[in-house]
């Protein structure tokens, strides 16, 4: 289940793992979501922690910009994950409103100084290189905003590392040296 | 008919206001190199009321050249017409680093840094505009509070592969120079300045051309009229070798020289460029540069001495400095007459080389720079109206007059006093 994992050099394996999970409010969540409680205690089983806690940091505020949905909008929708994500097995469930302002272009901006052009390119899935006349700067600021969003999770709850779908996995080796000393798992989604 | 920099110089306090389109247009022009367009600019200007003009920098450097004052005193012209001029000091834009030109990636500036640079190049081009007549804004203020949403509704409208051809990207990524995630944004950022300015007429370097056009893209998406930008060339340095003027080629004037350099540096151009710096210091029109090309053309010698005595004037606000410099300069070099007070004293013992005297004194960098000054025949010994080329190995004792290196330093070498202890 797990295709890979980056471990942090001089990690503690007997301590508390504390797991993010990232995740879009695109559209109503999907089962195949529970594939990733399974995959952290596959995590959990490969180290001799004494606990662990599998957090959701459900952004619900991305998708509101994006599609352009209005607050009731999303709240239909992040309320689907609310119900869902502790049934599936996560511990602790953050939306993202709930810990993020919305006046973040410093934060970005400060971000955006260390990541490359080329770097950024890379880490576009092919189907959105196939359609790049299609593509705006916006996708940059997605990208920024989704960084910022997770190192402010690392630091906020704590996280020892984070779950990522292996089609992410550009983002995430990406946006590694950008945030706080964490783990990365990948699962194998495949 | 009256001498350029007298009829140039007394331009200088005219009002403009109330002034005709196709009249001011004609000042204007001779400063630019491209003008966004000139329709939208006479557009602009008929429709008579009070323009919001919007000139950013960056605070990335304290030191600033003459060729930085080009836009100012384009901005002044604006001013001197009534208009209103919004002066950015880009505190944000600054830690992004502006891509323009550059063949690497700006190191972004601590905010510390910024106040200090602006310090320093506020009390610069207040040499050149009256700092009053300036409006003074610092972009955090509206580019800080922005919203997530508010900020992708912007940059929704900015095509990234249209942001990824910019041709210096494309040169530095050919060559596998990295470019920041945060210079592709600059020119969205710049373009943010003016809608929240509201801004009718910019003013930069022709080399922000690419930023430029960003900007009037977003203006007018933003559903406003966009602004038109008038943009200067980039002044030639004084070496006369085509690169622009820059302090790492050393071929520049700095704001802050004395007088005297001033006027030596401009004297010390090539005849090709007075034609250009005339265009760019001075309140020139349109109408009038044919005859002042005919002019430089006939006696380029005079042309330059006109051009470096406004140059001082126009700092001073007083012809009689610029006069005063141009009598001073022709002393020392069109009469080969040099006082005292030209020249530096150095009291070295006779057998010292005229290098290492010099060296000592201060006033080189290296004993390297002094042995190729020496070995271009620039260090000459100057008596009675006669000039002798001066040896790597003269020594002081050799010294007939006064040693002259380059064009402008002069140095006399005074005798040693006899200290009483070793009589």
């Amino acid at each position: 289940m797990i295709a890979y994992s980056i471990r942090e050099p001089g990690f503690d394996s007997s301590k508390a793992l504390r797991i993010g999970f990232s995740v879009w409010t695109r559209s109503s969540p999907k089962n195949y979501l529970s594939i990733y409680p399974e995959a952290a205690k596959e995590v959990f089983k490969s180290t001799t922690s004494a606990s662990l806690s599998l957090c959701a940091l459900v952004d619900d505020v991305w998708p509101r910009v994006e599609l352009a949905r209005t607050r009731d909008e999303q709240e239909a929708i992040s309320s689907c994950y609310a119900t869902l994500l502790p049934e599936l097995g996560f511990n602790e469930i953050h939306f993202v409103s709930e810990f993020m302002t919305e006046t973040v272009f410093d934060a970005c901006l400060s971000i955006a100084t260390k990541v490359t052009l080329s770097e950024f390119w890379k880490l576009l899935p092919q189907s959105k290189k196939d359609t790049l006349d299609d593509l705006t700067l916006a996708e940059v600021i997605g990208f920024l905003w989704h960084v910022h969003v997770l190192e402010n999770a690392i630091s906020r709850y704590k996280l020892t590392g984070i779950l990522a779908g292996i089609r992410s996995e550009f983002f995430y080796l990406a946006s590694r040296k950008l945030l706080p000393a964490h783990e990365v798992y990948f699962v194998n989604t495949a | 008919m009256k001498r350029f920099d007298q009829q140039l110089f007394a331009r200088i306090a005219e009002s403009w206001n109330g002034i005709g389109v196709d009249e001011f247009v004609g000042f204007l022009t001779p400063k630019c190199q491209e003008i966004l367009t000139i329709e939208k600019l006479r557009q602009k200007i008929a429709e008579q009321r009070t323009l919001k003009l919007k000139f950013g920098i960056d605070p990335t450097a304290s030191e600033i050249h003459i060729g930085h004052v080009v836009p100012i005193l384009l901005l002044r012209q604006f001013a001197r017409a009534g208009h209103h001029i919004d002066f950015i000091i880009g505190d944000f834009t600054a830690r992004v680093g502006d891509p323009t030109a550059r063949d690497t990636g700006r190191v972004p500036l601590s905010p510390d840094k910024i106040v200090q640079n602006m310090e320093t190049y506020t009390a610069q081009i207040g040499k050149y505009i009256a700092l009053q007549m300036l409006h003074v804004h610092h972009n955090t203020q509206w580019l800080n509070p922005m919203t997530l949403q508010e900020i992708f509704a912007i940059f929704q409208q900015i095509n990234l592969s249209e942001a990824m051809q910019r041709e210096d990207f494309r040169v530095r990524m050919r060559n596998e120079q990295a470019v920041s995630l945060a210079e592709v944004c600059y020119g969205v950022l710049m373009g943010i300045d003016s809608v929240h300015l509201g801004t009718d007429i910019e003013i930069g370097g022709i080399d922000q051309l690419l930023n430029f056009q960003q900007c009037r893209k977003i203006m007018r998406q933003s559903g406003m009229d966009e602004e038109a930008i008038l943009m200067t060339s980039i002044l030639e340095g004084t070496s006369g070798d085509g690169r622009k003027m820059s302090k790492s080629y050393g071929n520049y004037i700095a704001v802050n020289a004395t007088p005297e350099n001033k006027f030596g540096g401009i004297m010390s151009i090539p005849d090709r460029l007075i034609g250009q710096y005339f265009r760019c210091f001075t309140d020139v029109h349109e109408r009038e540069l044919t005859k002042l090309d005919e002019f430089i053309a006939q006696n380029p010698l005079e042309a330059k001495k006109q051009l470096a005595t406004l140059m001082i004037a126009i700092e001073t606000k007083d012809i009689a400095d610029g006069l005063c410099e141009r009598e001073s300069f022709e002393r020392r070099f069109s009469q080969k007459k040099i006082t005292n007070d030209d020249c530096v004293n150095l009291h070295e013992d006779g057998s010292t080389t005229v290098l290492e005297a010099l060296f000592k004194s201060g006033h080189f960098k290296s004993k390297s720079e002094l042995r190729r000054l020496f070995g271009q025949q620039a260090v000459r010994d100057i008596h009675q109206g006669e000039e002798a080329i001066l040896s790597l190995e003269a020594t002081v004792d050799q010294i007939r007059g006064i040693v002259r290196v380059g064009k402008r330093r002069f140095f006399r070498f005074v005798a040693k006093e006899v200290s009483h202890d070793r009589v």
